[in-house]
C-alpha cells in the first residue's frame, strides 16, 4: 500500500486498523517533497521535524483510542495562515522573515485534531493574483504539465494536493483563490459561505471577501476538513455563530428532484469549447442522477470583475497600510528617518501586483474619486447578491464553468494584468455576494490538462454543493484527484 | 501582449492582437470591444498623478515604474468605466456579506501576548518599544 496514494479518510481507516502508522505515511511525503517540490515549487517552507513530532504524537493518540478522523493526515498549509514558531510569508519578500507568536483559529483546531503539518504553501503575493506567478518565491507549475500554471493564489495548495505532497491542504479565496486552483490541478476545493470559517490568523487581503477552506483529492475530505474548519470564533466578529452540522452526513440524499441551474451568462461567446464541453457533459451526468436542469439569470456578472477589483484592491491597499517596517516586516536599512522608512520599506517589499493593487485602492479611496469606484461598485455589489437570491429561490445549486479557459502556459499574460483579472469573471461574484462555491474535476483538455466544474449555492448550503458535488465524482469518469499526474 | 508599451497601442493593431489570442482575451474583446477602446481611450491619471497616488500609499516609484503604472491604471479604470451603466441611485451599498450586529462582549481582563513575543519580530527594538528612525 502506498501511502501517498490515500485519501484523508482512507487514512484514517488504515490508521485504526494498524496497517499504517502516522510516522510512516509522514515519512513517505516527506521523501516525495524533497524528489518532486523542487520541480512543481508547491512548498515555500517545509517542517520536517514538527510533522514527525506531530506524528509520534498521533501514534500515540491512536494508540490511547483518542483517534480523530484528521489525527495524523498530513496537511500543507497556504502561507497566509499563521502558524505560530514557523515563518508565515504569505509569497512577499517583505514578510520573508515573519515568524508569527500564535497560530491562526483554523491552524490551530486542526493540530487539536491531531492533523500533521508538513510545510506552508506558495501563493500569489498577500492572495492577489490567478496563476501563482506573483510570489517573491518564484511560480507554482502545474502538476499535469509543468509549462503550465496551477492557477492562483492558492496555487502551492491545490498543486501540492494533486502531485501527492499533501493528503489535503487549506487554501484561501478572495474572488477564486480555491476554486479556480483547484479546478486547474484537477482537485477538489470549497469556499465556504462568507463568516463559516474563522478568519483569525489568515493574513488580511480583502476582508469582507475572504475566506479559508479545504483543498483535497475527494469530496469525502473536503466535507472531513470543513467539519473542523467551519465554527464560530470569538476572536472574529464576522465568524457565523450560526450551527455547523455534521459535512460527512450531506451526501445520505440522492440527487433525485434537486434543482440545478445554468446561468446563460456563464456560457457565452468566448467560453473555451474544451471548458464547455466538459461542464455541458457533467450536467447531463447531473440530469442522469435525477437532478432537474433549469436555466438561471445572473444578469450583472459582466459588472462582477470591475466591481470587484475596485472593492478587493480597496480593502487590500487600507489592510497592507499595515506592513511599515515598524513591528515585524522587513526594514530598509538605510532608511535617514521616518517618512522614508515607510517608503523604502515598502516599494522594497512587495511586488509588481501588490503594489498595482495598492494603487488601485489607494486612487478609487482617495479624496474626490470615492463616490464614483468604492460606493458605486459596493451598490453594483447589492445587485450581484440580488442575482444570487434571485436565482437560489428557482435552484437549489448552480452549475457553471470556474475558469473561462483551461490553465494557460507560465508567462503568458505576466505583462497584461486587466486580462488576468478578467479570467475571474466566473469566481469573484460568489466573493462579492458571500455566498459557497466548490469545485470539483469534469474532464481535461486534449492534452491533459483538467477542466474543473463549479457548483454554488446559498448561504450556508455548503452541504448541498457536497451532497452534488459527491454524487457526481462517484457517477463521473473525471476523478482526478484519484490519478497521479504522469510527468511527476 | 507582453509588455505595456508606454504609447498605447492604436486601437486597431490592439484588436487584432486580441482577437488573435487565445481564451480569455480573446472572450472578454469580442464582447466587449467597442466599448472597451472608447473607455481605454480616456485618459484617467497621468504620471504627476501617479506619483500623488502612490505618496499617499507610501510607495516609492522609479520613473520607469511611474510610466508603467500610468498605463496600466489608465486601462484598468477605463474598464470600470462600464459600471457607469448600471443605474444605481436608489440601491444601497454592500460593504459586507453578512448582515450580522456588532457582536459585544464583556469587558473583561484576558490574556495578551507576551511582550517578548510581540517584540520578536522587529526590525529594531529598545527595552519593550519598538525602535524607528528618528521622526523629527
Amino acid at each position: 500500500m502506498n501511502p501517498i496514494e490515500l485519501s484523508a479518510a482512507e487514512l484514517a481507516q488504515v490508521y485504526a486498523a494498524g496497517e499504517l502508522s502516522p510516522v510512516e505515511v509522514v515519512k513517505a511525503y516527506l521523501d516525495r517533497i524533497g524528489a518532486v517540490n523542487p520541480r512543481v515549487n508547491a512548498f515555500i517552507t517545509v517542517t520536517p521535524d514538527d510533522a514527525l513530532l506531530g506524528a509520534e504524537e498521533a501514534e500515540k493518540r491512536i494508540a490511547a483510542g483518542n483517534q480523530t478522523p484528521l489525527t495524523g493526515v498530513p496537511l500543507a498549509i497556504k502561507d497566509v495562515l499563521c502558524t505560530k514558531g514557523t515563518r508565515t510569508t504569505c509569497g512577499s519578500s517583505i514578510l520573508s522573515d515573519f515568524v508569527p507568536p500564535y497560530d491562526a483559529f483554523i491552524v490551530e483546531r486542526l493540530k487539536a485534531e491531531g492533523a500533521l503539518i508538513l510545510g506552508k504553501t506558495n501563493c500569489d503575493e498577500f492572495a492577489m493574483g490567478s496563476s501563482n506567478e506573483h510570489s517573491a518565491f518564484g511560480p507554482v507549475h502545474n502538476p499535469w504539465n509543468l509549462d503550465y500554471i496551477p492557477g492562483g493564489s492558492s496555487g502551492g495548495s491545490a498543486a501540492a494536493t494533486a502531485a501527492r505532497l499533501c493528503a489535503a491542504a487549506v487554501g484561501t479565496d478572495t474572488g477564486g483563490s480555491i476554486r479556480q486552483p483547484a479546478g486547474h490541478c484537477g482537485v477538489v476545493g470549497l469556499k465556504p459561505t462568507y463568516g463559516r470559517v474563522s478568519r483569525y490568523g489568515l493574513v488580511a487581503f480583502a476582508s469582507s471577501l475572504d475566506q479559508a477552506g479545504p483543498i483535497t483529492r475527494t469530496v469525502a475530505d473536503a466535507a472531513l476538513m470543513m467539519n473542523v474548519l467551519a465554527g464560530h470564533d470569538p476572536a472574529d466578529s464576522t465568524s457565523a455563530p450560526s450551527p455547523v452540522p455534521d459535512y460527512t452526513r450531506a451526501w445520505d440524499r440522492d440527487l433525485k428532484g434537486i434543482r440545478v441551474g445554468l446561468p446563460k451568462e456563464y456560457f457565452i461567446e468566448g467560453l473555451d469549447p474544451e471548458v464547455e464541453a466538459a461542464v455541458r457533459t457533467a450536467v447531463q451526468t447531473l440530469a442522469g442522477l435525477g437532478a432537474e436542469v433549469k436555466e438561471v439569470s445572473l444578469p450583472h456578472t459582466e459588472y462582477g470583475v470591475a466591481a470587484y477589483y475596485i472593492v478587493a484592491p480597496a480593502e487590500a491597499s487600507s489592510n497592507l497600510a499595515r506592513y511599515d517596517g515598524v513591528r515585524y516586516t522587513r526594514r530598509d536599512p538605510d532608511a535617514r528617518n521616518l517618512a522614508n522608512m515607510f517608503l523604502e520599506s515598502r516599494s522594497a517589499g512587495f511586488g509588481p501586483e501588490v503594489t498595482r493593487r495598492i494603487m488601485i485602492g489607494t486612487y478609487v479611496l482617495s479624496a474626490g474619486y470615492y463616490d464614483a469606484y468604492y460606493k458605486k461598485a459596493t451598490q453594483v455589489r447589492t445587485l450581484i447578491r440580488r442575482d444570487f437570491e434571485n436565482a437560489f429561490q428557482d435552484v437549489d445549486v448552480i452549475a457553471c464553468p470556474i475558469a473561462p479557459t483551461p490553465p494557460f502556459k507560465i508567462g503568458e499574460m505576466v505583462g497584461d494584468p486587466l486580462s488576468m483579472y478578467l479570467s475571474d469573471v466566473f469566481t469573484l461574484c460568489i466573493n462579492m455576494a458571500g455566498v459557497p462555491g466548490l469545485s470539483v474535476p469534469c474532464g481535461r483538455t486534449a492534452t491533459g490538462l483538467p477542466i474543473g466544474l463549479q457548483l454554488l449555492g446559498g448561504y450556508f448550503q455548503e452541504e448541498t454543493l457536497l451532497r452534488v458535488g459527491y454524487h457526481y465524482e462517484q457517477a463521473g469518469p473525471y476523478s482526478f484527484g484519484r490519478n497521479l499526474p504522469p510527468e511527476l | 501582449m507582453d509588455t505595456i508599451s508606454p504609447a498605447l497601442p492604436k486601437p486597431r493593431a490592439y484588436a487584432t492582437q486580441i482577437s488573435h489570442g487565445t481564451g480569455w482575451s480573446a472572450f472578454a474583446a469580442g464582447r466587449r470591444e467597442i466599448s472597451f477602446f472608447r473607455k481605454v481611450f480616456s485618459m484617467k491619471l497621468d504620471q504627476r498623478e501617479v506619483r500623488h497616488v502612490a505618496d499617499l500609499a507610501r510607495l516609492s516609484v522609479t520613473d520607469d515604474e511611474a510610466a508603467a503604472l500610468t498605463d496600466q491604471l489608465n486601462r484598468i479604470l477605463g474598464y470600470m468605466d462600464r459600471l457607469a451603466e448600471l443605474d444605481t441611485r436608489d440601491i444601497q451599498p454592500m460593504a459586507h456579506a453578512l448582515t450580522l450586529d456588532t457582536p459585544f462582549r464583556e469587558d473583561r481582563a484576558q490574556a495578551s501576548l507576551d511582550p517578548e513575543d510581540a517584540l520578536a519580530n522587529a526590525p529594531d527594538r529598545d527595552a519593550n518599544f519598538f525602535r524607528v528612525p528618528r521622526v523629527i
